[in-house]
């Protein structure tokens, strides 16, 4: 077989040893080769070469396969990607700096400013007085001033206090 | 075997997953490959497993040829291919076993060869140790540079020359 392999075996085996020694070797290296070229070893089968081509089909088709079940998954790994690069590009400026968050406030800027919240705020001022109403009706309790056993007192108490944990939550 | 740009555009479009590509691929190479196969085993079926296999490890790998010597790259698998055959075969084999029926199975396999009709060559590499037979038809079924094939074998360049120059020498006294 005469390819492309032609190396130069005795310039390669004069590195090694003297001239005329090199010159023994490269042709016995020429010979070998020749030697082999002279037999030939027999090709693959017209069967066997079908049967390859078959199996790399097959192969072909699972790896396409595989790969068609692999891209939602990779679709949703970039569609990530590309959400939290939107999101940190949303954060910077166009020079590159982040900029400052802006932060809203719960309270209401009339009562954030007031100087006498428990005047400004309508909620907090029937919160209050509910509580004075209560904080009496616990004296009157303990007083026992009440006429009666005291459980209706009790008990419109603790209704009482349902009602404006009620209120409270709902805000 | 293809020529270069060919070649470049055939291992283009395997990497593409064309079945049409990997037929090129095999149209020119199956022949050197089987040869390189069939040298080294001496045997047909075995020589046609180990084609196969390394047909389907060129659909697996493709993707990995990052360019260079194709050749070198279709044959270091080849290599690794058959020396993986070798290691299994041994695994197989227990030590014991191995050194009582290596003398007669050495004579049995050259004896049943030679009823194969097989060539007076292949009885002839079969009496060669297994790593010399390999760098012959490494070398000559591959068509490597020989620094191509010291680089495959990881050894220095004049290391892979002497062995060579020794191997054929020797199969060639022996055909004599």
């Amino acid at each position: 077989m005469k390819g492309r392999n032609e190396d130069n075996f005795r310039e390669l085996f004069e590195r090694f040893m003297g001239s005329e020694e090199a010159n023994r070797s490269a042709e016995d290296i020429r010979r070998g080769d020749e030697l082999l070229g002279e037999h030939p070893a027999p090709g693959p089968s017209e069967e066997l070469l079908q049967s390859i081509e078959a199996t790399i089909s097959v192969r072909l088709s699972h790896r396409r396969w595989y790969h068609l079940r692999q891209r939602p998954y990779r679709l949703g790994a970039v569609a990530a990607a590309i959400v939290v690069l939107v999101s940190f590009l949303a954060r910077m400026e166009p020079g590159g700096k982040s900029s400052d968050l802006v932060y809203g406030s719960v309270i209401p800027a009339v009562l954030w400013e007031s100087a006498d919240i428990a005047a400004e705020d309508a909620d907090l001022v029937a919160y209050t007085a509910e509580i004075e109403q209560i904080e009496e009706q616990i004296e009157t309790l303990q007083s026992g001033e009440e006429s009666g056993n005291g459980d209706s007192a009790i008990s419109e108490l603790e209704a009482e206090l349902t009602n404006i944990s009620g209120d409270f939550w709902k805000g | 075997m293809a020529k270069t740009g060919d070649l470049a555009a055939i291992i283009a479009g395997c990497k593409k997953g064309k079945a049409e590509c990997f037929s090129a691929l095999l149209d020119s190479y199956a022949g050197r490959c089987y040869g390189y196969f069939y040298r080294l085993t001496g045997n047909r079926d075995l020589s046609d497993e180990l084609l196969s296999e390394l047909f389907v490890k060129l659909v697996e790998k493709i993707g990995s040829y990052k360019g260079g010597s194709f050749e070198s790259w279709l044959f270091k698998i080849a290599s690794n291919i058959f020396n993986d055959h070798l290691r299994v075969k041994q695994r197989r084999s227990k030590a014991l076993e191995v050194r009582t029926r290596e003398a007669k199975s050495e004579s049995d396999r050259v004896e049943r060869l030679g009823s194969e009709k097989m060539d007076r060559l292949q009885v002839q590499l079969g009496r060669l140790d297994v790593a010399t037979r390999e760098l012959i038809m490494l070398r000559f079924y591959s068509q490597l540079s020989l620094k191509e094939i010291a680089a495959i074998r990881s050894e220095p360049i004049g290391t892979t020359l002497s062995k060579l120059h020794r191997g054929l020498k020797k199969l060639r006294a022996m055909m004599e």
